[in-house]
């Protein structure tokens, strides 16, 4: 190889090098999109949350290192984490860390079944609850390759990027091995 | 050899590293082989309740539909009545239809029981150590991959676009993927997400 070539080559790598290491995993939530605005229901509680409101939520929690977990009532592995999110909620409320819990239990359930369960569990989390559960827009929002598999946590920096997506049940431990480090 | 020459050598290496790590670093847990639309699906030889060997290879020349299942995620049990009955439909088109439980915890009997009671009529195969799970990247169940003839991945992805677990949705993915098949045309769309339970790996 002539020197000259492998010079070339050289920058070539140190570009893309450069490049991963800028963009890292993932971008964070979209900027700069038009999105709904969404209500926060009071901890323990339900309220429903479209897809763009899902968006909102997740740039309005840049600057906090966000915890944003999609979950189910019929999910069992989802409902025996339940009590490690509590956990990790109570720990973490007065830091800087935001919690968003996503709901795919369906907004006509709110009354009947989810307010109900949460208060059954002692949820101490806000619930979000997905109006809209097509799959291609959540993932859009959350700027996310989310599969669809539950129970899924998306952990993103202080930026606003992804920097974890962990699909299966997560315990306490191996939530702030992940978000630890980014506080 | 020189000083220099080494100097090159381990600047690339470094440049390599740097380059190809923090990629494959941001994989999600048990991201394995994606399997791409148009490639051949690896083969498996996976034993059905019975206790019988069957390999994709086996049923070169038919459409195989494969469907990672579970018998306790509400939303493959909700699909199963319909990918039954489609399975039905086409017995007779060379469609072969095989599901594959890779959950660590759940028994040959369980599923067996479940079987029953769901008159689940195809061969279900048990993936133990969820291995072939891992070898085409499923995650979800249920999750569908539906070979063509030449055993080639022509649809990988939800069942139809269900927003709940027991209620059908308007557009049949599979479905028309196997119309296409049958069609001489390929599957559109090829790929489709599902919301649905994860994999219980080992």
């Amino acid at each position: 190889m002539k020197p000259c070539c492998g010079r070339v080559i050289g920058y070539i790598c140190l570009l893309a090098a450069s490049a991963a290491m800028i963009t890292g995993c993932s971008d964070g939530p979209a900027s700069g999109e038009k999105t709904d605005t969404a209500a926060t229901p009071p901890p323990g509680e339900a309220a429903p949350v479209t897809a763009s409101g899902l968006g909102a939520l997740l740039a309005a929690s840049k600057g906090k290192v966000t915890v944003l977990n999609f979950w189910a009532i019929w999910c069992p592995p989802c409902v025996a984490e339940l009590p490690e999110l509590a956990k990790f909620y109570r720990e973490h409320s007065g830091d800087t860390v935001a919690f968003l819990a996503v709901s795919l239990d369906g907004v006509e359930g709110i009354e009947t079944v989810i307010t109900p369960f949460l208060k059954a569990k002692t949820v101490p989390f806000p619930v979000h609850v997905l109006a809209d559960r097509d799959i291609e827009a959540v993932s859009k929002a959350v700027n996310a390759e989310i599969s669809g598999a539950l129970p899924a946590t998306l952990v993103y920096n202080r930026q606003g990027e992804l920097v974890k997506s962990w699909e299966g049940g997560i315990t306490l431990e191996e939530l702030n091995q992940i978000v630890k480090p980014l506080l | 050899m020189k000083m220099k020459s080494i100097a090159k050598y381990v600047w690339l290496v470094f440049l390599f590293c740097a380059t190809v790590v923090p990629l494959y670093g941001c994989a999600s847990e048990n991201a394995a082989a994606v399997p791409k639309i148009g490639n051949p699906l690896p083969n498996f030889e996976l034993k059905d309740l019975n206790g019988t060997v069957h390999s994709l290879n086996q049923y070169a020349g038919n459409i195989v539909v494969l469907e990672m299942c579970s018998i306790e995620c509400p939303w493959s049990r909700g699909a199963d009545p319909h990918l039954v009955a489609l399975s039905k439909k086409h017995a007779d088109d060379g469609v072969v239809f095989l599901g594959i439980d890779s959950h660590k915890s759940i028994t040959v009997d369980d599923i067996k029981a479940y079987a029953e009671k769901a008159g689940k009529s195809y061969p279900i195969l048990k993936d133990v150590d969820n291995k072939y799970a891992d070898a085409i990247g499923a995650k979800t169940t249920p999750e569908v991959y539906v070979v063509d003839k030449e055993g080639k991945l022509a649809y990988h992805g939800a069942f139809d676009n269900r927003q709940q677990e027991t209620q059908e949705g308007d557009k049949s993915y599979v479905a028309n993927a196997i119309a296409a098949l049958l069609d001489g045309k390929a599957p559109d769309p090829s790929e489709a997400k599902s919301w649905g339970c994860s994999i219980k790996r080992k």
